[in-house]
């Protein structure tokens, strides 16, 4: 079969044609459905953060359509893996705003792929939900943050360590914007409470090597170590600190330590006494998060991976989002956001929150837990801690058109 | 007639520019748009690559470069058409530099890879670790491994409020791809472009004829650079964002992959392998499927069978002539393997 | 005192850990020319094969040391007969069939195990020097890897399948003439070179978090190595890690790690520059 150069590529336009006026001959929005977007990176060297985080997005939209829909449609949930590629989030949130229509997207880990997506979400007025616990600073009319910004787990957590385990703490941290700020937060606190930073030290994401940062966290001799370690190649950093038999001398405390599932991975040897900080775990004992336990093992099965303090923001994300809409009584992106103007309440797994129209982020419990044979346990419970406002910068409904991100001036 | 024949695939391109906004809607032709930008970039490695035999594994440095001066000067100046003036510039600086340090230096093969290789991944590194907002260049704070968001997009040259809508930046993208696509072919044939080859082909003879062949390697690497930097200022431009995964890894490997899917020594089985690749990674993301499982092994399929060979083969035969042979291949073809269809 | 003393166990380990990672991509890439770009997940195997059946029973020196090599160097037979084989002398295609089985061993593993896996706690223990403690696993680590170099070279030097394998590398012709089979040796070259990669995983797993991404950080740091040793397969990358390892490790050490692993980066560039052949360009014909 002779098959000349020019058909075969007028073959492949005429192919690609026809399947793009396919896709788009699907109504994105029917008479009684609505989309909803969620980007997370499943595969990749973020799937760890990201499949949990999907699974309860999907749990909970499970949930509300059970419940007859959000004002009286169903909601039909759009998936796309980011593929742990950053190029890809800018792509799939056109895709999801041009093509698929959502009336909202949920997703984003990192604070590089958060930093990539929004700025389309805002240019086609597609509510952006951010499920991910981040450094804070977010403070957009198109955004919402339901999660923990860094200063609602970092400020509890560091004021107890000070408290609870000495002054002398030696920060360790990846090498990039949130692990950062949340040094300055370290400082900040350190200074606050009469303690000192022994040191300082960043490390580049795909390190895999600790040796020379034991060695200068063993000179420095701290009272407790404060990790801000992130991703896989860092977990290494927990191996050799124990294999070096430090485990049991010097104690870790974190806001991100198990948010990567890092106790599902390090042994018992290796990760027991770890102290961290959020808004929810997985084997928290209230009546709520028992039910929801429950009710999600019964629709995923039991065998799941661990419902992290990232993870539960999947959850709560589109249950936040939802009451808006009800008390906006539309899905326009406007009439939403102007709904979070007396603020937005409801009870969660995690306990009670409050979506804040000033800020745009959430009140929530924070807790500080330890790790113990791969389980966590409850320390101290922190209630309520409000979102920062950082020193009034932030205030959506005097200044709706800020769109930066704020950085902590402490 | 022969000389009409190697432009050809210009008017595929063209033809697309012109009907596209009247087939697509407006996420298929920023979906093509974003697709074209990738593949004026690989058009850069295709040539320096293919024509000139110079093996660069970090042509993601002069991207990542181009991109990174768009955005800071259409921050700073408020008029894309500087930006991209920039954008090409840069990295194209960048190059002589190096290509001074390579080429001069008589680094050559698998070796000058490797370095290419060191300075995109020197490049991500410090670009990753400038999180700090004291670092920045006028306006424009660099981000760290956050990037550089709410980039402008294109706007009309000379009115800086004016800016480009979706299907003119489309045909922006398709046209430059084009141009550019025309321009290297016109290069290839040019006597500038046979000497080329010719260093290629044996640099001790080219040189035992008089030409310098570190000049000529070294304005083969410019102009890749250029190619490379104009695709970056344009895919910040359609995406409104860059950040430090413009350099890493990941990126520099899918223009090298692309070049050998499309095959190494033409210009037009590289464009069409990107596009390829990307359309199919970015629908596997919304397929449900696990991407890395079904990706790799479309790939492994694509290669064993043979896929590649078979179709250039043919191209070959329509317009330049190639006849499809199996050759032992070099890191840098030789005439004889190129012109053989591999 | 104490100070140097870990600070020159930071600098072998160092060393070890670069020629420990680049062993394997050093023999297949001397051997072959073939640029293999799932260098990385061969080491994530050995890592998986060593945690696996760590956690089923099996001691994890036996699981490090027998089953990690095995296990990949069955996979590289696979691996050689289905996709290096049909593609030999195409280095260039084999750069992205090997590609493309990278991506495609990270998506099976994660499908088949899951993105998180229990690992496996270095054993052991530690011992202490002046305020420092250090992991006597990592002392024995470097121990093992010089072992490893020396039976390498053993193996290279003295051994007639050395013998075999060098001279195939030098003229694979003549060794076809004298009726040796290239195809079987590059085939058996390709086994050992997996299995060698799979061994460092093994090692390496409880040192490191052991997820289906673990190879990604590795490949870069070993390509560079490597080329940076030039064609001597082993000396030459010993000799590269010698350098490169002792410098990341002083200035991450005395600076920061951000400056440490770019100076590995630029040292290579000004190496490669220096030597454009490599270290082993240094001295004429090298193995």
């Amino acid at each position: 079969m002779k098959l000349s150069r020019r058909k075969f590529l007028g073959s492949a336009a005429a192919g690609t044609a026809i399947a793009a006026a396919m896709a788009h001959s699907m109504p994105a929005i029917a008479g009684d459905t609505v989309a909803v977007g969620s980007l997370h990176d499943l595969t990749g060297s973020l799937d760890a953060f990201g499949v949990p985080s999907h699974m309860c997005m999907k749990f909970a939209i499970e949930e509300i359509n059970a419940a007859g829909g959000l004002l009286g449609k169903k909601i039909d949930l759009k998936t796309y893996d980011g593929q742990s590629d950053i190029k890809k989030f800018p792509q799939y949130a056109q895709q999801a705003a041009l093509n698929d229509k959502v009336v909202m997207l949920q997703g984003a880990i990192t604070g590089a792929s958060r930093e990539a997506t929004r700025p389309v979400l805002r240019r086609y007025k597609v509510p952006f939900v951010y499920g991910t616990i981040y450094e804070g600073g977010l403070c957009e009319d198109n955004a919402i943050s339901v999660n923990t910004g860094s200063d609602q787990q970092a400020v509890p957590l560091l004021e107890w360590s000070f408290r609870n385990l000495g002054k002398k703490v030696f920060y360790i941290g990846a090498d990039y914007n949130a692990p950062r700020n949340i040094g300055i937060w370290n400082n900040a606190i350190a200074k606050r409470e009469g303690g000192e930073t022994v040191g300082e030290e960043y490390y580049p994401l795909d390190v895999t090597d600790f040796s020379t940062a034991i060695s200068k966290i063993q000179a420095a001799k701290p009272d407790f170590l404060h990790s801000c370690l992130v991703g896989g190649p860092h977990m290494s950093f927990y191996r050799q600190w124990a294999a070096a038999g430090m485990l049991k001398k010097i104690p870790i405390v974190s806001v991100v330590f198990g948010g990567g599932q890092e106790h599902m991975i390090l042994t018992p040897e290796e990760s027991d006494g770890v102290i961290a900080a959020y808004n929810y775990f997985q084997e928290l004992d209230t009546p709520e998060n028992k039910a929801f336990i429950k009710r999600f093992e019964a629709s995923v099965g039991a065998d799941h991976p661990y419902i992290n303090g990232i993870a539960i923001g999947g959850y709560n994300g589109p249950m936040l989002w939802a009451e808006a809409v009800k008390k906006a009584g539309s899905f326009d992106r406007d009439d939403v956001m102007a709904a979070l103007a007396q603020n937005i309440e409801w009870t969660g797994p995690g306990g009670k929150m409050i979506l804040d129209g000033k800020t745009h982020s959430t009140q929530q419990d924070v807790r500080i837990i330890q790790v113990k044979n791969r389980v966590w346990s409850l320390l101290e419970t922190k209630s309520q801690i409000p979102p920062y406002d950082f020193n009034g910068r932030c205030n959506l409904l005097e200044n709706p058109k800020n769109v930066d991100i704020l950085n902590p001036q402490v | 007639m022969e000389r009409l024949k190697s432009y050809a695939f210009v008017l595929p391109i063209l033809l697309l520019a012109a009907i596209g906004p009247s087939v697509f809607e407006m996420f298929g032709l920023v979906q093509i748009s974003n697709f074209a930008t990738m593949a004026l970039a690989v058009l850069g490695l295709a040539f320096v690559w293919g024509f000139l035999g110079v093996l660069s594994l970090g042509h993601a440095a002069f991207f990542g470069l181009g991109a990174y001066a768009y955005a800071i000067t259409v921050i700073n100046l408020n008029e894309s058409s500087f930006a991209v003036m920039a954008a090409i510039a840069v990295p194209a600086l960048f190059s002589v530099v190096l290509g001074y340090f390579l080429f001069f230096g008589r680094v050559s093969d698998v070796y000058l890879g490797v370095i290419t290789l060191c300075v995109t991944l020197v490049l991500y590194n410090f670009t990753s670790a400038t999180a700090d907002p004291s670092y920045h260049i006028g306006a424009a704070p660099l981000g760290g491994f956050n990037g550089i968001t709410a980039v402008p997009q294109l706007n009309w040259p000379g009115d800086a409020e004016q800016f480009l809508e979706v299907e003119t930046t489309f045909r922006i993208c398709l046209i430059v791809l084009a141009l550019v696509y025309a321009a290297l072919v016109a290069l290839r044939r040019s006597s500038v472009g046979r000497i080329m080859v010719a260093v290629r082909e044996s640099e001790l003879r080219s040189e035992l004829l008089g030409y310098d062949v570190r000049l000529y390697k070294m304005l083969g690497f410019s102009v890749s650079a250029a190619v490379a930097g104009l695709a970056g200022a344009l895919f910040t431009a359609v995406n409104g964002y860059v950040g430090p995964s413009a350099f890493d890894l990941n990126q520099a490997s899918q223009f090298l992959l692309w070049v050998i899917a499309g095959g190494l020594g033409g210009l037009a089985g590289p464009v069409i392998a990107s596009f390829v690749f990307q359309y199919v990674s970015t629908y596997l993301g919304t397929s449900g499927v696990n991407t890395d499982l079904v990706f790799g092994a479309i790939i492994m399929l694509f290669v064993l069978l043979k896929v590649r060979e078979r179709v250039p083969a043919l191209w070959g035969r329509v317009l330049q002539f190639r006849r499809p042979a199996r050759r032992v291949q070099a890191f840098t073809p030789s005439a004889r393997a190129v012109e053989s269809g591999e | 005192m104490d100070q140097t003393i870990v600070l020159l166990i930071a600098i072998a380990n160092n060393i070890a850990l670069l020629t420990l990672i680049s062993l394997g991509l050093a023999i297949i890439f001397g051997m072959m020319r073939v640029i293999n770009f799932a260098h990385g997940e061969f080491i994530m195997l050995g890592g998986y094969a060593t945690v696996l059946s760590a956690n089923h029973g099996i001691n994890l020196w036996i699981a490090m040391l027998v089953v990690a090599p095995l296990t990949v160097g069955l996979i590289g037979f696979v691996v050689e007969r289905l996709i290096i084989r049909p593609l030999y002398g195409q280095i260039i295609t084999t750069m992205l069939a090997t590609w493309g089985l990278s991506i495609f061993l990270i998506g099976a593993v994660t499908t088949i195990f899951g993105n998180t896996v229990l690992g496996v706690s270095a054993p052991l223990g530690n011992i202490t020097i002046g305020v420092y403690s250090v992991s006597i696993y990592q002392l024995v680590l470097i121990a093992i890897t010089a072992a490893l170099v020396g039976a390498c070279l053993f193996v290279l030097n003295r051994t007639r399948w050395g013998l075999i394998a060098r001279g195939t590398v030098q003229n694979p012709t003549m060794a076809s003439a004298i009726g040796i089979d290239p195809t079987r040796v590059y085939a058996m070259t390709f086994m050992a070179g997996a299995a060698l990669s799979g061994l460092a995983g093994g090692l390496l797993a409880p040192l490191s978090g052991v997820i289906p991404q673990m190879g990604a950080a590795y490949i870069a740091r070993a390509f560079v190595t490597v080329i940076s040793g030039g064609s001597a397969m082993v000396i030459g990358t010993l000799s590269a890690a010698g350098i490169l390892g002792p410098t990341v490790a002083i200035l991450s050490y005395a600076a920061t790690p951000v400056i440490g692993e770019a100076a590995l980066l630029l040292l290579a560039i000004g190496l490669l520059r220096v030597l454009p052949r490599g270290i082993s360009g240094l001295w004429q014909g090298g193995r």
